[in-house]
């Protein structure tokens, strides 16, 4: 039996929520297609390649689902989304990576980063890159430089130290750097 | 090699001068740095420098213009990913939804599988108290010193006592009958034989009394392998020759034979002629009560097959533009029931779930973009559970009372599990062959409920249906039965319609199973 949703024209984003919260395949098709562009490109950032992404971005989406009733209507739809997906992130992160942490000292050997060399590069080759460096810097990476973390409370969500992540991302610039030269060169 | 000599070497004696003299220089010398070291670590202590101590703010100023690039680095990358808008593609839908739908199917088998364990852990255990009636997890406590000295029946019971038997022929069963008290002369025998029961009794009192042994529990017949369990036994007069006895095991439908009639008693085709039956277990004589048929509780489970009626309700029609129109469906399910027998009356109660099915045929065309679809309502499937409350009335017929009819009425609460409905909504080449097409979708504009599992509320997916049936059944042993059961369930008016089409579901079934008794 094939089980077909009718578009049913809704009055305002309550009308839409309580539809969501009522499990109604067609809204969350249409909360699902209206925020899949960018919370796959929020997915792609913390995962190794696009079949990682797309089990965070599943991932997050039902906890969406399930929590969709907790969402108040008027603030933004789009940032709580967010939040559950880099959450939803970091939890995967966790499961999959074995805490490591870092020599601080070895972070005063790193040189300093080349701004212009990265301003030459496309949203595809960094993104490249971002996907090549490893669990942990690229972790530390998106939620102190992308999402904008303080280092404490990204030392928080993942389980380490702030002098480690302070570290991690210094380490993450310069071997970005390094990536984004060798994707230049070939 | 011992006349071996070697010339003396002024060079050598002038080395080892040397390193003497050093070694007793560097003591003289370490002394004298040592003083030397104490001249300038005093002097410097008391030194003050008045040279001006750099600008911390130029510190600052330096080690930010240091950090500049890491600045303009990450301002770039993060300006750059946050123009990363991957293009959407529904084959990526098409996996969540798969996803969603699974999960979904879990947990609705897990609450299937739940309630099946549940109703057959319950079954189980009914059962096991029907062959094991006596069964007491806890022991009772035994009669304390005083209980015996202030119950003069405990502290001196009363002589069995075996009177002799005359006129009987061919005896079945011979249960004695104690004598209680001097006064009275409740001294019998109980003879069954294969075409009556025959009490004789001594002195026995005119008045009907029944004679209630409180502590016998089987009896043995010669010839019959294995004891014959009492449930009940009664004794009541007839008002001539004495006492008659019935023994339920024996008579097997002691329920089902009016209480007006006080003589209980069967023919015993069973035993064989010319049987001994031996009781030890001395009787009591107790003022007369009427004979009380024991009321007992029933466990069932049932399954049914049927059909369904749908009636579009007039104002759906209305929108629709269409005529109210009945729809025909089929449907299937299964339960268990609950009831309380006395007599011939019985109130039953359970659970039972049902799926059904039926076509709306509903064919809805409306104008989309510059062409016209075509909707149409195929399909709908319910599922649902009923909580009936029924009233049973029985009636025993053949012989025995091993076949009943009944007929049963009721109402029954009715809920929504689960609504699924199959619409398709294609684009049409031609809009030719559509009389009424509207502006937009008319059944869009209609709500519609999904069911408890779909996330609705119960208020919305509660019904109300009037139940009436009939049936028959029948007793293998007093304690099973099997039933056959056609009934009807008719909707009764309330707010909660089904579907777009806002249908009310009338249904009928052809129902049977088993039911277990016990007291």
């Amino acid at each position: 039996m094939m089980d077909i949703t009718i578009p049913y024209e809704y009055g305002g984003e309550q009308e839409f929520i309580n539809a969501c919260v009522r499990n109604e395949r067609w809204a969350q098709k249409e909360l699902y297609e209206a925020h899949y562009s960018k919370m796959m490109g929020v997915c792609l950032r913390y995962a190794n390649c696009e079949a990682d992404a797309l089990d965070i971005l599943h991932d997050g989406f039902i906890k969406v689902f399930k929590n969709i009733g907790q969402y108040q209507v008027g603030t933004s739809l789009s940032a709580w989304i967010r939040r559950i997906m880099v959450n939803t992130a970091i939890d995967s992160y966790r499961k999959t990576v074995r805490q490591r942490t870092e020599d601080i000292g070895e972070a005063f050997e790193v040189p300093s980063v080349d701004a212009d060399a990265v301003s030459q590069c496309t949203e595809k080759e960094i993104l490249i890159a971002i996907q090549q460096l490893s669990p942990s810097y690229r972790t530390v990476f998106n939620l102190n430089i992308i999402e904008g973390y303080p280092h404490k409370e990204v030392a928080e969500l993942l389980g380490i130290t702030e002098s480690t992540s302070r570290s991690n991302l210094v380490k993450a610039r310069s071997k970005l750097q390094e990536i984004l030269a060798g994707i230049k060169e070939h | 090699m011992r006349q071996l000599e070697v010339p003396f070497n002024g060079d050598h004696w002038q080395r080892l001068e040397s390193a003497l003299d050093a070694e007793a220089g560097s003591a003289i010398a370490s002394s004298k740095e040592a003083a030397f070291d104490a001249i300038i670590s005093g002097k410097l202590e008391n030194f003050s420098s008045d040279i001006e101590v750099p600008d911390w703010n130029r510190m600052q100023a330096a080690l930010d213009q240091a950090g500049i690039p890491n600045k303009v680095f990450d301002t770039e990358v993060k300006s750059k990913v946050a123009r990363i808008n991957p293009a959407y593609q529904a084959s990526h839908w098409e996996l969540l939804a798969e996803r969603l739908r699974r999960e979904k199917a879990v947990k609705e088998s897990l609450f299937k599988n739940k309630v099946a364990e549940f109703t057959i852990l319950i079954l189980l255990l009914l059962n096991f108290y029907q062959y094991f009636p006596d069964f007491h997890p806890i022991q009772s406590l035994p009669i304390s010193p005083k209980t015996i000295e202030e119950n003069q029946e405990l502290k001196n019971p009363p002589p069995v006592y075996t009177p002799t038997t005359q006129n009987v022929d061919k005896p079945l069963a011979q249960v004695p009958v104690q004598k209680e008290k001097e006064n009275e002369a409740a001294i019998a025998t109980t003879i069954f034989t294969p075409t009556m029961q025959v009490v004789v009794a001594e002195d026995m009192p005119t008045d009907n009394r029944l004679f209630i042994p409180p502590t016998l529990n089987s009896i043995a017949v010669n010839g019959v392998s294995s004891q014959l369990s009492i449930q009940q036994l009664a004794f009541g007069i007839d008002g001539k020759t004495g006492l008659t006895i019935t023994v339920p095991e024996m008579t097997r439908h002691l329920d089902y034979v009016g209480l007006s009639n006080s003589v209980f008693v069967e023919v015993l085709p069973s035993l064989q002629p010319a049987s001994l039956a031996t009781a030890t277990v001395p009787l009591g004589c107790k003022k007369c009560e009427k004979a009380k048929i024991p009321a007992r509780f029933r466990f069932g489970m049932v399954a049914h097959v049927g059909g369904t009626s749908a009636q579009r309700s007039t104002s759906v029609s209305q929108i629709l533009s269409t005529s109210a129109l009945t729809q025909k469906g089929n449907g299937y399910g299964s339960g268990f029931t609950l009831g309380f027998k006395y007599n011939s009356l019985e109130i039953e109660t359970g659970l039972v779930y049902a799926a059904k099915s039926y076509a709306p045929n509903i064919d809805d065309a409306y104008e989309r973009g510059s062409g016209i679809n075509l909707k149409q309502f195929k399909k709908i499937e319910l599922q649902t559970v009923r909580i009936p409350v029924n009233l049973l009335i029985n009636y025993a017929v053949l012989g025995k009372g091993k076949l009943h009819l009944y007929v049963k009425t009721g109402a029954a609460m009715n809920a929504i599990l689960r609504a699924q409905y199959d619409i398709v909504d294609t684009p049409q080449a031609s809009s030719k062959l559509f009389n009424n097409i509207a502006a937009s979708s008319r059944l869009a504009k209609i709500e519609y409920n999904r069911g408890l599992f779909g996330g609705d509320t119960f208020r919305e997916n509660r019904f109300y249906t009037a139940n009436f049936g009939f049936g028959a059944e029948y007793y293998p042993s007093p304690k099973w039965s099997i039933f056959f059961e056609p009934e009807y369930n008719h909707y009764i008016s309330n707010k909660t319609r089904i579907g777009p089409t806002q249908d009310v579901i009338n249904s009928w079934a052809i129902s049977f199973g088993v039911k277990a008794s016990f007291h």
